[in-house]
């Protein structure tokens, strides 16, 4: 009985989400769900990741269907601004509540 | 665990960002020492228009700063942010509220100049004010009391920490303007808002140079 217990409860570590798991995509998921969209400036100021390796992450985002990317022109200049699909919301959410189910059985 | 409040911190540091380039205290600053030349009265003035045409044009230039500073200096190099529906019902809440405290106070300054223009009503009324001292008192804290709480809601709503020690200036400057009649508090209380809105600003400029083309354009 306490076997099969641990068992399903390291099944849990099974469904924790790799690409929201890596912490500079965590970061960037977490800042852009409690925003509604910003542009590469204000990621790379907010996370102090440069950008190529904000490029890189968000391209990864982008490739699972967790990011948009919205582009459009402020006068003459291009202007970029990145929000998460509701895919990606729900990406997030869930990882929060599968890590809280896996830390919160942890002995201190 | 404190997920809930992470993401909460997170939003408002996020928000706070944007109140770092030291710009809406050098504007409020710049508002104050405006609001100086109106409190220069002296009845032998000869071009009363003349001193609230430099007033306005203070303002003015006080918005131009603030408005050409966030849309060519601060918007590239902080990048542009939107923000969620919280954000947007809290702005509109606040623009409620400060139309309530408009229309309060505008109800209050034509109640107080109806009451001057006729002595007699407010002799009936039982609040004529026999003391001319206790009725600059009373016009002194209406006039802090004006100023004050609207900047600090405005600081509230806004997660602008700063506001509270610049609502507690501007009530102190106009409570001293009005009780001491020495416009003189105005200025330092302009001076005081504004000089820490430039040093942020210049820290501003050092922590965030202009982004590469390639982040500016990706």
């Amino acid at each position: 009985m306490l076997e099969s217990s641990a068992n399903r409860e390291l099944a849990n570590f099974a469904e924790i989400d790799r690409l929201v798991h890596e912490p500079a995509r965590l970061m960037l998921m977490a800042l852009l769900y409690v925003i509604d969209s910003a542009d590469f400036t204000f990621l790379m100021n907010q996370t102090g990741m440069t950008w190529g390796n904000l490029s890189a992450h968000m391209s990864k985002l982008e490739e699972a269907g967790y990011l948009e990317v919205e582009k459009s022109f402020k006068g003459k200049r291009p202007n970029t601004m990145l929000r998460l699909t509701p895919q990606g919301r729900t990406a997030f959410q869930t990882y929060r509540q599968t890590m809280k189910q896996v830390l919160d059985g942890l002995p201190e | 665990m404190s997920e809930t409040l992470d993401l909460k911190a997170i939003e408002k540091r996020a928000f706070r960002a944007t109140h770092q380039d030291g710009l809406w205290d050098i504007y409020i600053g710049g508002v104050v020492l405006s609001m100086t030349l109106l409190a220069y009265s002296t009845d032998s003035e000869a071009f009363p228009f003349m001193r609230f045409g430099i007033y306005l044009l203070g303002l003015g230039a006080s918005w131009l700063i603030f408005w050409a500073g966030k849309k060519f200096i601060t918007a590239p190099r902080l990048g542009q942010v939107k923000f969620g529906p919280q954000r947007k019902r809290r702005k509109r809440t606040l623009a409620t509220v400060l139309v309530g405290i408009v229309l309060l106070q505008a109800i209050i300054v034509a109640w107080t100049i109806l009451l001057w223009a006729n002595p007699a009503w407010a002799t009936r009324l039982g609040i004529a004010g026999s003391d001319p001292d206790i009725e600059r008192l009373l016009v002194a804290t209406v006039g802090a009391l004006f100023v004050g709480p609207s900047m600090v809601i405005l600081a509230y709503f806004n997660d602008f920490s700063r506001g509270y020690y610049i609502a507690f200036l501007l009530s102190l400057a106009v409570f001293s303007l009005i009780w001491f009649s020495q416009p003189a508090y105005l200025i330092i209380a302009g001076l005081i808002i504004m000089i820490p809105g430039v040093v942020l600003f210049v820290r501003f400029l050092r922590q965030h140079p202009l982004p590469t083309a390639e982040a500016r354009h990706a």
